[in-house]
C-alpha cells in the first residue's frame, strides 16, 4: 500500500510538477485533515464491527450549531458547542445500537437522515454568517510550514492509535469486530464499549466539523454530503475489514492518504470530478478485491 | 453387496500448499457399497484428502479415476455431476427455507422454463420420496431452522441421495449427535450400503468406525500408512497406526482427594428452560454432565456463568451466596467457562494468540492504562510452552491453528483469570485424539492446582472415563446422579431417554 | 384570468422594453458599469459596454472556479471564458465544484489554484461568506480575484460582474404585478439558500410587489436547489398547500422547468402566471407553450467575456471598475424569435473542455 501512495504521487508529480510544490503538500494535507478525522472515527465503528453512516451529516450538524453558538456567545462556547453536538450525536446512535439492540447500520442512517433534517431545521436552511475571523485561522492557518488542521488531524491519528493499540478499550474494539459472542463470554461489558466507540466517532466527527466549519468562516447546513461514505472508503482501501476485527489507524492512514492523494492530483491534471468519482469507486472496490484474493490464498 | 471392484481410485495423490505438504503420495480405493473409514490425527491429511475428492483442491499429482475410467475432477460441480456428495461439518443447508427447497437447492423442478417458475408440488413430491426411501419422517414443509441437529445431518444425506450419489463422503457426522440419533444415523447408512452408495466415513470416534465400517485407511503426516480390515483390527491397533506409537493411557486420570466445596447452585430455574437444577461440585474433582441433545445442559452453564438470566435459585462460591449477572460478575468470582462452540463462541479468529489469551484479564497488563505489549508476550508465551499449543509464535492468528490448539488457547484464556471453577462444554469436540488426551491432561493439572470442574459432554466414554461423579439431565432436570464407580452407559443411557434413575425400574 | 390576452399586452410591453434585445441598455432596465466611487445599483445613464481590451503581451494563466456546469447558464459564462481568453491568448484553468452543496470543494479547487500560481483567479462563489478564507488568502498570495454572477462577502474582491439581480427581482415583480391585475396569490421558489442572486432577487422582488402590487400577496416561499426535481417537488408541495395559486417566481429558470411540468400536470397550464430568470432550452419550451409566462434573461456569455476582460485590464495595470452590471432581456412568447442569443447561450454543440 505505500508502495501505491508513492507511485500515484510520482505520476501526478511527473504530470504537473506543481505537486511537489510545499504550497499544494500543504493544501492536500490541509483538505484531507477532514476527512482523516471522518475515518479514525469511522475506524473505531468498523473495527468494532459496526458503522457509523451518520458521520457526513453530522459535519453540517455541527457546522451549524458551533456557528449559531459563536454568534450569540463566542468563539470559545461555539468550538465547544460544536464539539458537544457531535459527541451527544454520537452518544444517541451509540446508546440505540447498544442497549436498543438496533444494528449499526440502520440506527447510524437514521442518525443520518435526522442530522441533516437537524441542521436545516436549525438554520433554516441558510448558511450562518458574521462568524469572528480569528476563527478562520482555525481553518486556515499555520504552524510553521503545517498547516493548523493538519496538524491536529496527525495529533489525532496517534492518540488514536495508542487508544487502539495499547488500550483496554481499543484491544476490546478488536475483540468485539472479531467476535461479539465470545467477546460477551470473555467478561467484557460490550453494550458499554459500544456506546463509547459511537461517542469516539462523533466526538471525531465533531472535530472534524468544527475545523471545516472554520475553513469556509460559516455555519453551512449542506456540508458533508457523501462524505461518510469516503470515510468508510478509506477504512477499508487501507485494508481493514468491513466485517470488523482486522484493520487499524495505519491502514486507515494509507487509504486517506490514497483518496486525498487521488484527489488533488486528478484536479491539478484537470480530470473533472465527475470522473474522479469512477476513479475512486474502481479503487474500492479494487483494494478490497486484492485483500481478499490475498486472504484466499492462504 | 460390496462390489469388490473399487468405485474411486485415488492413485499418489500429491497437494501442497505454501509452506505445507499436506498430501504426499497418498491413495485410497473405495467399493460400492461399501463403508470406509477415513482415520488420523487432526493434521494428517484427511480434510485435505476429502476436498480433493470433493472438488474443492486440484492434486498438484497423482490420479482420481471412477469406475476405472480416469476422471477430471476441477471442481465441486464436476464432483458432483460425477456422483460424488459431500456432507461436511459445517452443515450447507439454508436455516429459513424449507426442507424440500434446501434438498433441491439449485435443481428445482420447473413449471415453466423460460421464467424459472418452480413446480411446487413436484418439489414436495420428490422431497417426500427421497425422504420416504431413508425411511425418515422429517416433514418436507418444515423450515430448517426449526428442526435439530439430527435431522439436518438426515436432510443433508437425503439431499445427496437425491443428487444420485454414488459416493457420499461425511465429515465427522456424529459430532454433535446423540447416541441415539447416532443409531438412526447407522441405520440410514445400512440403506445407502444397501443400494450400492459408497460412503467414506471420517471421524475420530473409533467405537464407532468399529460399528458401521468396512475397511479403514489410515493417514499420518500427509502420508499413506496403511488399510486395513475393521472387524478384525482393534481400536488400539488403529490409534497405533494413526499416531506411530502406543497410547496406553486414553483417559489419564488420577484420582484426587476432594477438598472443600467450591461451587454450590441450588435450584436453578429458568421458565421453560431450567427446572430447580440442584449440585455442587469440590475442589480435585471433576462433575461430568450427561444428557441428550436438548437436555439443557449448555443453558445450565451458561446460568452459572451470568451468560443468560435466571429466574430463582441461589449460587455459592466457596461457601457465599453470590449473584452472577453478568459474565463479568463469573469471571470476578474467578468462575470460568470454556463454550461448546469454539468459532462462535470461544476464539477471536483473526486475532494473535497472545490476544486471544490476554483477554480476560487485561488489567493485569496494563500499566496507567496502557497496555504493556512485552508482558503480554512473555505470559503468552509461558502458557503456550505450559500447554503445549503448537503454534510457531503467539502472534500468529487463532484461525490457522487446528482445532485441538484453539481450545488450548482458550483455556490458556481462562489460566490468565486465576480461574477456580471451570465449566467445560463439549471440551474435546472435533479434536483428534492426540489432541483429546492433551485436554484432559490439562484439565488434571488444573485439578492438581485445586480447580474443581463441570464438563458437559456427549461422548459417554469421555464420561466415564474422566468423572468423579456424574449428573444426567433430561428436559432441564437433573434426573439422575452416579458416582464413578457405579456409573455404566446404560445407566446413564436409561436415564436421559427415559428420566429414570434405575433401569430395573 | 385569461393570461393569454394579458399576454398580447405584456408582447407589447416588452417590446418596448428590450428595443432589439441586443444586450444594450433599454429604458426599463438599468444595467451598465459603474464608475468607481458610485453606489452599487446601476443607475440608467452608464457606460453599458466594456469592450475588449488588446491583446496582451504575455500569455497569462486564468484559474476559474464554478459552482457547476449542469445547466446552460453555466455553459454559456464557460463560453464566455473560454472564447474570451482564446482572443486573448490567455490560458484557462475552468474547475467546477459539482453543485452549490459543495462549498469545501470550491474552497479547496482555489487553494489549488492559489498553488498553482495562475495570474489571476476569476470566483463564481458558491457562498458569500464561505469563501472569504480563500479569496483573502489569494489576496495574499497576490494573485486578484474577480467575482463573476455569485459574490463573496469580502473587499479584497477586485470587481463584481453580474446582473443587477435587484432589476430583475423587480422586474419579475412588474410582470407579475401587471398580470394580477386584480390581485392575486403568489408563491416563491426562491433558488439555492445563502446565494447572493437568490436572496437579492427574492428581496426585490418582495419589495417591488409590496410598493407598487400591493393586492397580490405572497402566500408562501420555498429555498431548494436549482434543479428541476426540486422546482417539481416544491410546486407540487404548493399546489397542494393552497387552493388557490395565481402566480409563481423563480429565482432560476432551473426550478422554473420542474415547477412548469407540475403546473402542467395540474392541468392548471395558462391559469398560472409563472416567472422565472435564465433561458435553458425547456424555459424556452415552456415559454412558446404558454405555460411560463416570462423570463428575466441574464447574459451569462457576456458575464464570461467580461470577466476575463477585467482580469486582463488588471493584469495590465489598467484601471477596472469596482462593479459590472451585464445586460438583460424580457422573454416572451410573442419576441422569442426575435432575441439575439449569442450573449445568452454558447453556439450549439459546444461542450466546456472537462475531461
Amino acid at each position: 500500500m505505500p508502495a501505491v501512495i508513492l507511485g500515484l504521487a510520482v505520476i501526478f508529480g511527473t504530470i504537473n510538477p506543481n505537486f511537489w510544490s510545499v504550497t499544494n503538500m500543504a493544501n492536500v494535507s490541509r483538505q484531507m485533515s477532514i476527512l482523516a478525522l471522518l475515518a479514525i472515527g469511522q475506524t473505531f465503528a468498523i473495527l468494532s464491527g459496526g458503522i457509523d453512516l451518520s458521520v457526513g451529516s453530522l459535519l453540517a450538524l455541527v457546522s451549524v450549531v458551533c456557528a449559531q453558538t459563536m454568534k450569540t456567545f463566542g468563539l470559545v462556547e461555539g468550538i465547544t458547542a460544536g464539539l458537544l453536538a457531535g459527541t451527544v450525536a454520537g452518544l444517541i446512535s451509540g446508546l440505540i445500537i447498544a442497549r436498543a439492540r438496533v444494528p449499526a447500520f440502520i440506527a447510524t442512517l437514521g442518525m443520518l437522515v435526522a442530522a441533516r433534517g437537524a441542521a436545516l431545521t436549525l438554520s433554516g436552511g441558510l448558511p450562518i454568517a458574521g462568524l469572528p475571523r480569528e476563527f478562520l485561522v482555525l481553518g486556515a492557518g499555520y504552524v510553521g510550514p503545517f498547516p493548523i488542521p493538519t496538524v491536529i488531524a496527525a495529533t489525532a491519528f496517534v492518540l488514536a492509535h495508542v487508544i487502539l493499540s495499547r488500550t483496554r478499550f481499543g484491544r476490546y474494539v478488536y475483540a468485539m469486530g472479531s467476535n461479539e459472542e465470545a467477546a460477551v463470554l470473555s467478561g467484557i461489558n460490550v453494550a458499554n464499549y459500544k456506546m463509547l466507540v459511537y461517542i469516539t466517532s462523533g466526538l471525531f466527527a465533531g472535530l472534524a466539523g468544527v475545523i471545516l466549519t472554520a475553513r469556509v468562516i460559516s455555519g453551512q447546513p449542506t456540508l458533508g454530503e457523501v462524505q461518510e461514505l469516503y470515510s468508510i472508503a478509506a477504512v477499508v482501501i487501507g485494508g481493514g475489514r468491513i466485517s470488523g476485527g482486522v484493520g487499524g489507524i495505519g491502514t486507515t492512514l494509507m487509504g486517506v492518504l490514497v483518496l486525498g492523494i487521488l484527489g488533488n492530483g486528478l484536479n491539478l491534471v484537470q480530470v473533472s470530478s465527475y470522473i474522479q468519482n469512477i476513479v475512486i469507486g474502481a479503487i474500492i472496490v479494487g483494494a478490497v478485491w486484492i485483500d481478499l484474493a490475498r486472504e484466499r490464498r492462504r | 453387496m460390496i462390489d469388490a471392484r473399487p468405485f474411486l481410485e485415488l492413485r499418489g495423490i500429491v497437494k501442497r500448499f505454501p509452506g505445507v505438504l499436506a498430501l504426499n503420495g497418498v491413495s485410497l480405493d473405495v467399493r460400492a457399497g461399501e463403508v470406509h473409514a477415513l482415520l488420523g490425527e487432526n493434521g494428517a491429511g484427511k480434510s485435505t484428502l476429502i476436498k480433493t475428492i470433493a472438488g474443492v483442491y486440484r492434486p498438484d499429482a497423482g490420479d482420481i479415476r471412477l469406475d476405472g475410467r480416469i476422471a477430471s475432477i476441477r471442481n465441486p460441480h464436476d464432483a458432483q455431476a460425477l456422483g460424488i456428495s459431500t456432507i461436511f461439518q459445517e452443515f450447507t443447508l439454508a436455516p429459513d427455507m424449507t426442507v424440500a427447497e434446501n434438498i433441491f437447492l439449485g435443481r428445482e423442478p420447473l413449471r415453466v422454463r423460460a421464467l424459472s417458475i418452480i413446480d411446487r408440488k413436484q418439489l414436495i413430491r420428490r422431497t417426500r420420496d427421497v425422504l420416504a426411501s431413508l425411511d425418515l419422517s422429517i416433514d418436507a414443509e418444515a423450515t430448517v431452522r426449526h428442526l435439530g441437529v439430527a435431522q439436518h445431518q438426515m436432510i443433508e444425506i437425503a439431499k445427496a441421495l437425491s443428487l444420485d450419489a454414488r459416493l457420499i463422503i461425511m465429515d465427522e457426522p456424529t459430532a454433535t449427535l446423540t447416541s441415539h440419533e447416532i443409531d438412526r444415523l447407522f441405520e440410514s447408512i445400512g440403506r445407502l450400503k444397501a443400494r450400492g452408495v459408497a460412503v467414506v466415513y471420517v471421524s475420530h470416534r473409533l467405537d464407532e468406525v468399529k460399528a458401521i465400517c468396512d475397511r479403514a485407511t489410515i493417514l499420518r503426516d500427509g502420508a499413506y500408512v496403511a488399510t486395513v480390515p475393521v472387524a478384525s483390527t482393534t481400536v488400539d491397533e488403529m490409534i497405533r497406526l494413526m499416531v506411530g506409537r502406543d497410547l496406553k493411557d486414553k483417559f489419564p486420570k488420577t484420582a484426587f482427594d476432594p477438598g472443600e466445596e467450591v461451587l454450590r447452585v441450588e435450584r436453578l430455574t429458568r421458565a421453560g428452560v431450567l427446572h430447580g437444577i440442584s449440585f455442587s461440585v469440590r475442589r480435585g474433582e471433576i462433575v461430568g454432565i450427561a444428557g441428550l441433545v436438548g437436555s439443557k445442559r449448555t443453558e445450565t452453564a451458561r446460568a452459572i456463568f451470568g451468560a443468560d438470566p435466571i429466574d430463582s435459585g441461589r449460587i455459592f462460591l466457596r461457601g457465599t451466596p453470590v449473584k452472577v449477572r453478568t459474565p463479568a460478575d463469573a469471571i470476578a468470582n474467578r468462575v470460568a467457562l470454556v463454550p461448546e462452540d469454539r468459532k462462535r463462541q470461544g476464539i477471536f479468529a483473526v486475532l494473535s494468540v497472545r490476544e486471544n489469551i490476554v483477554l480476560s484479564a487485561l488489567r493485569l497488563f496494563s500499566r496507567n492504562g496502557i497496555l504493556d505489549l512485552r508482558r503480554e508476550t512473555r505470559r503468552a508465551q509461558e502458557l503456550v510452552s505450559a500447554l503445549r499449543v503448537s503454534t510457531p509464535d503467539v502472534e500468529k492468528r487463532v484461525l490457522d491453528l487446528s482445532g485441538g490448539n484453539q481450545q488450548k488457547v482458550v483455556i490458556a484464556k481462562w489460566l490468565n483469570t486465576d480461574a477456580e471453577v471451570f465449566l467445560f462444554d463439549e471440551p474435546t469436540r472435533g479434536i483428534d485424539v492426540g489432541g483429546k488426551i492433551e485436554v484432559y491432561r490439562l484439565m488434571g493439572d488444573l485439578l492438581a492446582r485445586g480447580a474443581a470442574i463441570v464438563m458437559i459432554s456427549s461422548e459417554l466414554p469421555e464420561i466415564l472415563g474422566m468423572s468423579d461423579r456424574i449428573l444426567v439431565m433430561r428436559d432441564g432436570r437433573i434426573c439422575g446422579e452416579f458416582d464413578r464407580a457405579d456409573a455404566t452407559e446404560e445407566k446413564i443411557l436409561n436415564c436421559a431417554l427415559r428420566g429414570v434413575s434405575d433401569p430395573a425400574a | 384570468m385569461n393570461v393569454r390576452a394579458c399576454g398580447a399586452v405584456i408582447a407589447l410591453a416588452a417590446v418596448v422594453m428590450t428595443g432589439c434585445g441586443r444586450g444594450k441598455q433599454s429604458q426599463e432596465v438599468a444595467t451598465g458599469i459603474v464608475p468607481a466611487g458610485s453606489t452599487e445599483t446601476a443607475a440608467p445613464a452608464a457606460v453599458t459596454d466594456y469592450p475588449r481590451p488588446a491583446k496582451p503581451s504575455r500569455q497569462y494563466r486564468i484559474g476559474i472556479a464554478i459552482p457547476h456546469l449542469a445547466n446552460p447558464h453555466y455553459v454559456g459564462q464557460a463560453y464566455g471564458y473560454i472564447d474570451e481568453a482564446q482572443q486573448l491568448g490567455a490560458q484557462v484553468t475552468l474547475l467546477e465544484a459539482g453543485g452549490y452543496e459543495h462549498l469545501d470543494k470550491q474552497v479547496s479547487q482555489v487553494e489549488d489554484l492559489i498553488a498553482s500560481k495562475v495570474d489571476a483567479i476569476i470566483l463564481a462563489a458558491i457562498s458569500g461568506p464561505g469563501t472569504v478564507g480563500v479569496v483573502e488568502q489569494a489576496a495574499a498570495a497576490g494573485i486578484p480575484v474577480i467575482n463573476v454572477n455569485v459574490m463573496t462577502d469580502s473587499d479584497k474582491v477586485v470587481t463584481r460582474i453580474r446582473s443587477d439581480d435587484d432589476v430583475i427581482g423587480r422586474m419579475q415583480a412588474d410582470v407579475m404585478g401587471y398580470q394580477l391585475q386584480n390581485g392575486g396569490n403568489v408563491v416563491m421558489l426562491r433558488g439555492a439558500p445563502g446565494t447572493s442572486w437568490a436572496e437579492i432577487r427574492g428581496n426585490a422582488f418582495r419589495k417591488q410587489l409590496a410598493a407598487k402590487y400591493p393586492n397580490v400577496k405572497i402566500l408562501g416561499e420555498q429555498y431548494s436547489q436549482s434543479t428541476p426535481a426540486d422546482g417539481l417537488r416544491l410546486m407540487e408541495d404548493f399546489l397542494q398547500t393552497f387552493p388557490q395559486i395565481n402566480g409563481v417566481y423563480n429565482g432560476a429558470d432551473s426550478t422554473a422547468v420542474g415547477a412548469a411540468q407540475a403546473v402542467k400536470s395540474a392541468g392548471k397550464a395558462g391559469s398560472i402566471v409563472m416567472t422565472a430568470t435564465d433561458f435553458q432550452l425547456d424555459t424556452e419550451k415552456f415559454i412558446r407553450e404558454g405555460v411560463i409566462t416570462a423570463s428575466i434573461l441574464q447574459q451569462p456569455v457576456t458575464m464570461g467575456r467580461w470577466g476575463v476582460r477585467a482580469a486582463i485590464n488588471h493584469l495590465e495595470k489598467k484601471p477596472v471598475p469596482p462593479v459590472m452590471f451585464t445586460g438583460l432581456m424580457t422573454a416572451t412568447k410573442e419576441n422569442l424569435d426575435r432575441l439575439d442569443l449569442t450573449t445568452l447561450r454558447a453556439p450549439s454543440g459546444w461542450t466546456p473542455p472537462v475531461r
